[in-house]
């Protein structure tokens, strides 16, 4: 009957009611929001390379090297050259390397040079290496290797023709359009940003970028002048350190080595404090809108005087006033956090593809978490805890005033 | 068990309300008191003392045979829930819910009288309500159908005691007249004492006993105690 007493009393108010929860909504919406995507955020770079020992690039910020060369946000600003990466793949602690040249692309999706080596080094999520859904690696200039969005998205299959655009705008002037590409493979789906990369050989990167004429002479390979990053990995871990020394104190030009651990916890350890203060401003916000349900609730006591007076004369307890002011709270919070994680999950569910495409984000669907359950629970505690203002003060205007009602 | 109502010695006074000090009064059982009460008269804090919502400072208020004022509050409520019926001026219904819900009530809060299906269909048609009425939001009747459907809750439970409080007020002569002879119709069925407040004074032949407030509940204010 309490149930039946609150629910009809909020339909009968439900102009209010739902602009209440309406704004718990949005604020359960930003919470969870800002918590989902920084754990999804978190897990999505951490898994996107593992199994390399050390990035090496020009110098720059040890971030600004991990972002471009791994996750493909933001541009080089200076190459590294042929002769740095041939000397330190030599060296005698490197057990593999590999090139990757960056700066082209095709409808909007970068495109990498690299060799071979790549396919079988790179490795992702748990050491999980890469693999082929369809085809094989590139075996020769003009061949590429597709990401699995790439092909699925651009409809692409094995040995269909595309043309790569010089820059990584999504809408580019200059085509590489002489030199049309053959696809040879296309990768399984990781999860990563490799899903939106076109891979090719680092010749033929140079190849489209030759001027003039007079290169039909398909026989020699062509040698860059330079790369935008190398992956290393070692023969032994222990020699990370001296080597990550060696590599910034290279002698032929300034460059950078970052172990990806390392340099992304820099990274969190950056986006921390933004974490913490977006963490604030979404309970300020939930803590707003609750005091906002508290006002409705205060503001109805007076007109619901008459109301009270009348369950008090059949014979309700005052602790039935509070305990119906109580309930109500808790269904329009629960209504609003309710409603705040289906648009959050329904919002997610919607742009997954988009956020993955265009920033390479990937944003798992929102799951019914023992956190986000906690959430919930302390957005109806809270509720509960504010809604007491009012129960209380009805509680006792039930008990002093009992069937006077003021006019 | 010779009178329904007793009231000894009993004095309340708090905060604005006005002071109400009773020396001694008593209500039979089947009987029908008027009671005159002006505003100021101590009228609604009379009510509250009878129902046992508010406890006097001394004295004692026996309901029944059963003393209010050593009861527990949510005994109190209890028993108002099970012997004492009430109708109020107005605005006796809850808006938002259906008649029918709204009659229900008076069982809920009485959990020792379940609701009586027949007697509820009895008394409904005793106070010329139809049955389509009651699934009706309590908004959607006329104020003379409220106060009658207000009558068929306060006599849900078959109480011994029913507090009229100016329920007439809200009403036309016509339906005025009608209202009491369907209301003491009903009273007379189940043998309850009433006690009617009104200001009304033309009123008062339909009742066994006049009775004016002010001397029953002023008699004590001119000697302090």
């Amino acid at each position: 009957m309490l149930m039946r007493i609150a629910s009809a009393s909020l339909f009968n108010r439900r102009l209010t009611v739902l602009l209440t929860v309406f704004s718990i909504a949005v604020s359960v919406f930003i919470l969870l929001g800002v918590d989902h995507i920084r754990n999804e955020l978190r897990a999505s770079f951490g898994r996107t390379v593992s199994g390399v020992d050390l990035i090496v690039g020009a110098r720059t910020g040890p971030t600004n090297l991990l972002l471009y060369s791994v996750f493909r946000i933001g541009n080089a600003s200076n190459n590294m050259s042929w002769q740095s990466f041939e000397t330190l793949s030599q060296a005698s602690e490197v057990a593999w390397a590999v090139p990757l040249s960056l700066g082209d692309s095709h409808q909007g999706y970068r495109v990498m040079g690299t060799t071979g080596g790549y396919f079988e080094h790179y490795q992702y999520g748990g050491r999980q290496p890469l693999s082929f859904s369809a085809g094989q690696p590139f075996a020769g200039e003009q061949q590429a290797v597709l990401g699995a969005q790439v092909a699925r998205k651009l409809g692409y299959e094995i040995g269909d023709e595309l043309v790569i655009s010089h820059g990584t705008g999504g809408v580019s002037f200059s085509h590489h359009d002489q030199y049309p590409f053959r696809v040879t493979g296309i990768l399984a789906p990781t999860g990563t940003p490799v899903d939106q990369t076109l891979h090719v050989s680092l010749g033929s990167i140079e190849l489209i970028h030759e001027t003039g004429g007079g290169h039909a002479d398909h026989g020699h390979s062509h040698e860059p002048e330079s790369i935008t990053a190398m992956l290393v990995g070692l023969k032994s871990r222990i020699a990370v350190l001296t080597f990550q020394r060696k590599v910034n104190q290279f002698r032929d030009e300034p460059l950078l080595g970052i172990m990806p651990g390392v340099a992304l916890s820099e990274l969190w350890q950056m986006m921390g404090m933004v974490e913490r203060a977006l963490a604030l401003i979404a309970l300020l916000v939930l803590l707003a809108s609750l005091l906002g349900m508290t006002t409705m609730l205060l503001a109805a006591l007076r007109e619901r005087e008459r109301e009270i007076a009348v369950l008090r004369a059949i014979g309700a307890h005052a602790s039935f006033v509070l305990l119906l002011i109580e309930l109500e709270a808790v269904l329009i919070a629960l209504a609003g956090a309710v409603l705040g994680y289906l648009g959050l999950a329904g919002l997610l569910v919607l742009l997954k593809d988009w956020l993955s495409s265009q920033y390479g984000l990937y944003i798992s669907s929102l799951p019914l978490s023992g956190s986000t359950l906690g959430y919930l629970g302390l957005i109806v505690g809270l509720a509960a805890l504010l809604a007491l203002l009012p129960a209380i003060l009805s509680y006792r205007n039930a008990l002093s005033k009992g069937l006077t009602v003021r006019t | 068990m010779q009178s329904v109502v007793a009231l000894d010695n009993v004095s309340f006074a708090w905060e604005q309300l006005p002071i109400v000090t009773i020396r001694h009064w008593r209500v039979a059982r089947g009987q029908k008191v008027f009671l005159y009460g002006p505003s100021g008269s101590g009228k609604s804090t009379l009510l509250n003392l009878l129902s046992g919502i508010l406890r006097p400072q001394s004295g004692s208020i026996r309901v029944l045979d059963q003393d209010l004022t050593k009861m527990q509050a949510w005994a109190r409520d209890r028993f108002r829930a099970r012997h004492i019926g009430m109708v109020f001026q107005q605005f006796n219904l809850l808006p938002y819910l259906s008649v029918r819900e709204n009659i229900e009530l008076a069982a809920y809060f009485s959990p020792a009288t379940p609701l009586d299906q027949t007697w509820l269909d009895h008394i409904l048609q005793r106070l010329e309500l139809t049955n389509d009425l009651l699934n009706r939001k309590a908004t959607g009747l006329s104020v003379g159908q409220q106060q009658r459907v207000a009558v068929a809750r306060a006599l849900l439970n078959r109480p011994e005691l029913l507090i009229a409080d100016e329920p007439t007020s809200a009403l036309d002569t016509e339906l005025r007249d009608n209202f009491l002879h369907l209301l003491l119709g009903c009273v007379e069925e189940t043998g309850a004492s009433v006690i009617f407040v009104s200001h009304d004074r033309t009123l008062k032949d339909y009742f066994d006993l006049q009775l004016d407030l002010r001397e029953l509940a002023g008699a004590g204010e001119a000697s302090p105690c």
